[in-house]
């Protein structure tokens, strides 16, 4: 057998997993510590297993922004979308000037809308670069506080309104409105209307 | 050749998963977007937890997570549901994404100091 083939099976009888969870005899512990002495393969993976083991205390969770779920899949929806031959296609940047009709080429395709019921936030990415990402999102009642140290968040509201918080200060926007939230300022989102807030999203690189 | 010279005792690293979760496992190697969703729901906090660890709880650690999500979506047709639980098989992706970062910002900052020097 050779040392490779012999480290692969050590690492997949699962003894590594006893051993990290304190279920072996002192003479297995001690066979375990040899092997990872001598096999780097076996040490990173005992190293690892014990990384994964401390993680599924509850103690070591930490609850993820809401908002990363929907933005997730929404990449993962538009990775499939263009491996499924959709053309790319690039709306143009927000500024204090941008309107509604700059956009209407994608507000107005019916691919764009909201095809299920809303729960909570929804995102579609209309456009993707390496330095800017337009998404169209929906919020039933809001976004949590954030702050961005390397990107400009820009918003355009497209259908409802609501209030977005800048470091305490309110901006009530009503479609149309335009807003470009400055780096390092924490903010949020208040839906402030009874319909969902249909806003375009953009995130450009600083 | 060698010989491992411990009788090993049965092999306990696949704890019972309950039959809802493996039916999820399936849908989601299936490439059904809810199956994952669900699987998000239930581990995104563990590997979050363990990416905050490494990166501290930032917007980093936010892409870190992301990132490791869609490695995930990206390889589910290569997780063996019988050689390893899931949370370890994702666990995986969260470590290594989270090194990759650390070890990409240590060498950043060590580039001022090299010049200064």
């Amino acid at each position: 057998m050779s040392t490779q083939v012999e480290v692969q099976e050590f690492i997949s009888s699962g003894i590594l997993e006893q051993y990290a969870m304190g279920q072996l005899s002192a003479q297995e512990q001690k066979v375990v510590e040899d092997m990872a002495g001598k096999h780097k393969a076996i040490s990173d993976e005992l190293d690892f297993i014990n990384f994964s083991l401390e993680q599924l205390a509850d103690e070591y969770a930490v609850e993820p922004d809401v908002a990363i779920k929907p933005f997730l899949m929404a990449t993962i929806d538009y990775m499939a979308r263009l491996e499924a031959g959709e053309a790319p296609t690039f709306p143009p940047e927000l500024h204090e000037g941008s309107k509604r009709e700059d956009y209407k080429e994608w507000l107005d395709n019916k691919e764009y809308e909201l095809k299920e019921p809303l729960q909570l936030m929804h995102a579609k990415i209309i456009g993707y670069t390496p330095k800017m990402t337009t998404a169209i999102v929906w919020l039933e009642k809001g976004a949590p506080p954030e702050t961005h140290t390397d990107e400009f968040e820009k918003f355009m509201i497209v259908e409802g309104t609501c209030n977005i918080m800048i470091d305490g200060e309110d901006n009530h926007l009503v479609p149309g409105d335009v807003l470009i939230i400055p780096l390092f300022k924490e903010h949020l989102v208040q839906v402030t209307s009874n319909i969902p807030c249909k806003i375009i999203l953009q995130r450009v690189a600083a | 050749m060698c010989t491992i010279i411990i009788n090993l005792p049965t092999m306990h690293a696949a704890p019972s998963i309950s039959n809802r979760e493996k039916e999820t496992i399936t849908l989601f190697k299936n490439g059904k977007k809810k199956a994952f969703e669900e699987l998000y729901d239930v581990y995104a906090p563990l590997l979050y937890g363990g990416i905050c660890r490494i990166l501290g709880q930032t917007k980093t650690a936010e892409k870190v997570l992301q990132q490791s999500f869609i490695d995930i979506w990206q390889m589910k047709a290569s997780y063996e549901p019988d050689k390893e639980r899931i949370i370890l098989w994702m666990m995986r992706f969260a470590r290594k994404n989270s090194l990759l970062i650390k070890n990409q910002d240590n060498f950043q900052k060590d580039q001022p100091q090299t010049i200064a020097l």
